[in-house]
């Protein structure tokens, strides 16, 4: 069972690097309904491995310069805050009507992300036309591999940037899901980065965000060393795989594969009694 | 092409080469003695464990421990790099996020 554990959260850890999402999604429920671990063991087990995941990626992702620093700390700064505010108000919440309401609100982002990427919005970077001063340092510049060349990017709408922190973070402490669906889809919908940018950017977010979870999970006892250590190794090594292939795949299939897993989540929320 | 925040790039590195390392041992001491603690489908209170000895669960629990904090340092070195540019804007934001950030555990556990 042990090497069958260590070989998923491989793939686990290829596949949620590229995108830019937490582990949390995949590895749960694989270790809750396959291996049968108690649920709060495999959410601490997947959190802390979200953060072996985001180290490993943010590394090749900040010397390739997918990661925009300065939008994964803009991120940061409410989704924290959200966090702590989801994490308060949770008790209060109709967690059920909620969770609906956000599977559809999931589906419609994954549809809205297909028809924008067939309409090539999402593969090109909003041009610098304007002379607008980046008044908020968001601006930059990536290493694209399929042409070999560097891209510049505007980032558009700053303040959208703000409040998606807030609800990915919100929805994190509310429902107990990962900030990286909600950030990426907000980056390329609504601040035009493009999707290679969003993908590695998401990926430091998640990595400051479940820190947090992971020492309360650490402190309360839920961590299983040995297993953690396991499916650690195993993400690291994924997440080492992941943004190499992300760098090779092009925009318009990143993000489709991107907008099926939002299809898939949001089936699996629907679905859960 | 250059990079612009190799100080990151470093400390996730050492970080997770750290934590890593830890866990590899962890995992190499437990494959050669699979008695010392076998059972993994259950959780475990890291004080209950014996340290006496190369036990392999205490051991992995440090790497693991290493590998949650390492998010704190990545936000110490990139708001030390920031200070460092003399990025006024962005030494303050994430100053507050690393505010946050301990805001919350406090918080949490309070």
């Amino acid at each position: 069972m042990l090497f069958v554990i260590f070989f998923v959260s491989i793939l686990v850890g290829v596949i949620t690097s590229m995108l830019g999402i937490g582990e949390g999604v995949l590895l749960v429920p694989f270790l809750t309904l396959a291996v049968g671990i108690p649920i709060q063991m495999a959410i601490a087990t997947s959190l802390i491995s979200t953060i072996a995941n985001s180290s490993a990626a943010s590394m090749t992702y900040v010397k390739d310069r997918r990661l925009n620093v300065q939008l994964a700390i803009w991120f940061a700064l409410t989704s924290t805050l959200g966090a702590i505010i989801g994490a308060t108000i949770a008790a209060q919440i109709d967690r059920v009507v909620l969770t609906e309401v956000f599977a559809v609100a999931l589906f419609i982002t994954a549809i809205i992300m297909l028809l924008q990427s067939k309409r090539q919005n999402l593969t090109q970077p909003a041009p610098l036309r304007d002379t607008r001063e980046d008044r908020f340092q968001l601006d930059g510049v990536y290493d694209e591999f399929l042409d070999k060349r560097a891209i510049e990017y505007r980032v558009k709408n700053p303040l959208l940037g703000l409040i998606s922190g807030f609800v990915a973070g919100n929805a994190s402490g509310l429902l107990g899901i990962g900030g990286g669906i909600i950030n990426v889809p907000a980056m390329t919908l609504g601040m035009r980065v493009p999707i290679k940018v969003a993908t590695a950017t998401s990926a430091l977010i998640i990595g400051l965000t479940t820190a947090v979870g992971a020492i309360i999970y650490y402190s309360h006892g839920f961590v299983q060393p040995l297993l953690t250590a396991i499916v650690v190794e195993a993400v690291f090594a994924g997440a080492l795989v992941g943004p190499r292939l992300q760098g090779r795949t092009r925009n318009d299939a990143l993000t489709a594969i991107f907008a099926a897993v939002l299809i898939i989540l949001a089936s699996i929320m629907l679905m859960r009694p | 092409m250059e990079n612009e925040n190799p100080y990151l790039e470093k400390t996730l590195l050492l970080c997770a080469a750290v934590g890593i390392s830890i866990c590899f041992v962890s995992i190499a001491l437990f494959a050669a003695n699979p008695g010392t603690y076998s059972d993994i489908t259950s959780p475990v209170k890291i004080s209950s464990l014996d340290s006496k000895g190369a036990n392999p669960a205490v051991i992995a629990s440090v790497g693991i421990l290493a590998m949650v904090a390492s998010p704190f340092i990545w936000v110490v070195v990139a708001l030390t790099s920031f200070i460092a540019r003399k990025n006024v804007l962005y030494s303050f934001l994430t100053s507050l996020v690393l505010l946050l950030m301990i805001a919350s555990i406090i918080l949490s556990s309070a």
